[in-house]
C-alpha cells in the first residue's frame, strides 16, 4: 500500500469551488472592529526619565519645539476646517439630483407587494455569484452582500435608472424597503468620489458614494417613517468592501466534475 | 518565535477573509459569523503571549480558536454541533432546494452547485472549503477540526460523489446532457 495521497484527486471540484467561494470577504465593518481590537492590544510608551544634567539644554529645546508645534498646529487647524467644510459639502453630494431622484423612482416602482423582482438569468441564491453576473452586465463591479440586521433578501435583476441599465437588489424589513444599485459613473449626473453621502428625498433615506468608475447607493423607505438617514449610511460604511467584480471564467470545471461520475 | 505586536496584528488580520468564510459555514447566519470572528480575534489577543508562530502557524491556530469559540457556543446555546455521520451528508437548511433553478447554462450549474454546497452540513462544507478555496492539507484540516486525517479523506469522497450526483440530476433536467439509458 503507497503513502497516503495529500492532495484530493479532484481538481476540476476545486478549482470550481476556489472560484466561487474565494471572493467572498469579510464585511468592511467586521474588518475594521477586529483591527481597532488588535490596535487595542498595543503596548503602551514607556515613561521616560530625564537626566537633570541636560535638562536646561532639553528646555531649549522644548520651548523651540513648543514654538514649532503651535504653529504646525494653526496649520493643522486651517487645514481641518477646509476638510470639515469640504466634507459636510461633500457629504450631501455623492451623486447629482438628477441620478438620485430616478433611484427613488425605480426604488418605488420595484419595491412593491407582490413583486418578486427576481430576474430569471441573474442567479438569486449566491451572492458572489448574482454579483460576477451583475457586474458583468454593467461592466463594473457590484455591491451584493446579505445585508443582516434583519433585512430580508427579495431579489436582484437589472433595472433602469433614469433610463441606464442599473444592478439593483432588494430587501425588506417589518414593512421597510431597502434597495441597492450598483450603476456605472458615466450613466450618473455630477458623480464625485469620496466619503459616504447621505441624502432625504420624499421620505426616502439615500446613501451613497462613488468609486473608480461606479456609483453605489442605497435607497430605504419606510411609510412609518421608522427608518433614519444614519443607519442607512451606517448600513452602507458596513457593506463598503462588498463589491464584486465580473467573472473571468465560464463553467469548464463543472463540465469537467460531470464527467468524473 | 515571538512576534512583535504589529507583526501579530499584521499577520493576524490577513487571515480575516478565511475566517469569516468558515464562521459563515459553520454558523450559517452573517451576523453570528461576525460575532464568532470578532470574538475569536479577542481570545486571540488575549492569548498572544502563549502563541509561537513556528510552532503553531498563525492560520491554523486562529482556525482552531474559532472552531472551538464554537463548539463552546453551541453546547452553552443547547445546539450541540451534530456529530455527523459519514452516511448523513445533508445539513439542516434544504430551503436551496425548494428554489426555482434559473438559467439553462452553465452559469445556472455554478449556481445549483452553490445550492448543492450550501445543503451539505456544516462539518463538510468546512473540509470541503478548507481543502478548495485555503489549500489546506490533510493534516491541517485535520489538526484544525480535531477529526482522524481518515475522517478528512472520506469526507471530501463523498462530498465530490454528492456534489457530483445533484450536478448531474441538474445537467439532465436542463438538458446539459442526456440521461443515462437504464
Amino acid at each position: 500500500m503507497g503513502a497516503p495521497l495529500d492532495q484530493f484527486d479532484a481538481p476540476e471540484l476545486k478549482s470550481a469551488v476556489k472560484r466561487l467561494y474565494a471572493a467572498e470577504r469579510a464585511p468592511a465593518g467586521l474588518r475594521q472592529r477586529v483591527e481597532a481590537i488588535l490596535r487595542a492590544g498595543e503596548p503602551q510608551a514607556r515613561p521616560v526619565r530625564i537626566d537633570p544634567a541636560v535638562m536646561g539644554q532639553v528646555m531649549w529645546q522644548v520651548r523651540w519645539q513648543v514654538k514649532w508645534q503651535r504653529a504646525a498646529a494653526a496649520i493643522i487647524v486651517v487645514g481641518l476646517a477646509g476638510l470639515i467644510i469640504r466634507v459636510a459639502y461633500e457629504r450631501n453630494h455623492p451623486v447629482g439630483g438628477q441620478t438620485l431622484l430616478a433611484m427613488v423612482k425605480t426604488h418605488d416602482f420595484c419595491c412593491r407587494d407582490g413583486n418578486p423582482h427576481q430576474h430569471r438569468d441573474i442567479p438569486q441564491a449566491s451572492f458572489v455569484l448574482m454579483g460576477q453576473t451583475l457586474a458583468g452586465r454593467i461592466k463594473e463591479p457590484v455591491l451584493a452582500a446579505d445585508m443582516g440586521d434583519g433585512w430580508k433578501f427579495v431579489g436582484a435583476a437589472m433595472c433602469a435608472v433614469n433610463g441606464k441599465p442599473s444592478a439593483h437588489l432588494v430587501y425588506r424589513r417589518n414593512g421597510q424597503w431597502l434597495s441597492i444599485f450598483s450603476i456605472p459613473a458615466a450613466s450618473c449626473d455630477n458623480v464625485r468620489e469620496g466619503a459616504i453621502g447621505g441624502e432625504k428625498i420624499n421620505d426616502h433615506m439615500i446613501a451613497g458614494f462613488a468609486q473608480t468608475g461606479g456609483v453605489y447607493c442605497i435607497v430605504g423607505s419606510c411609510p412609518k417613517k421608522g427608518l433614519q438617514l444614519e443607519e442607512i449610511q451606517q448600513l452602507l460604511r458596513k457593506h463598503q468592501g462588498d463589491l464584486i467584480a465580473p467573472r473571468a471564467t465560464s463553467s469548464v470545471a463543472m463540465v469537467e466534475l460531470l464527467q468524473q461520475r | 518565535m515571538k512576534l512583535e505586536q504589529r507583526e501579530f496584528e499584521r499577520l493576524a488580520l490577513e487571515q480575516i477573509d478565511l475566517l469569516y468564510r468558515v464562521a459563515r459555514r459553520l454558523t450559517r447566519d452573517p451576523n453570528r459569523a461576525e460575532d464568532l470572528v470578532q470574538e475569536t480575534y479577542l481570545r486571540a489577543l488575549r492569548s498572544r503571549d502563549g502563541f509561537n508562530l513556528e510552532e503553531f502557524g498563525m492560520k491554523p491556530w486562529l482556525l482552531r480558536i474559532l472552531y472551538n469559540l464554537h463548539v463552546s457556543r453551541s453546547q452553552r446555546e443547547g445546539r450541540q454541533p451534530a456529530t455527523v455521520d459519514d452516511l448523513e451528508l445533508a445539513g439542516p437548511d434544504r430551503r436551496s432546494a425548494s428554489l426555482p433553478i434559473d438559467g439553462r447554462s452553465f452559469e445556472g450549474m455554478d449556481e445549483q452547485l452553490v445550492r448543492a454546497i450550501d445543503g451539505l452540513s456544516q462539518e463538510y462544507q468546512s473540509v470541503l472549503l478548507l481543502w478548495a478555496v485555503d489549500d489546506f492539507s490533510y493534516k491541517e484540516i485535520a489538526e484544525t477540526l480535531d477529526i482522524p486525517i481518515g475522517t478528512v479523506m472520506s469526507r471530501l469522497h463523498r462530498v465530490r460523489q454528492k456534489l457530483s450526483e445533484e450536478l448531474h440530476e441538474y445537467a439532465v433536467e436542463a438538458r446539459i446532457v442526456r440521461a443515462e439509458k437504464e
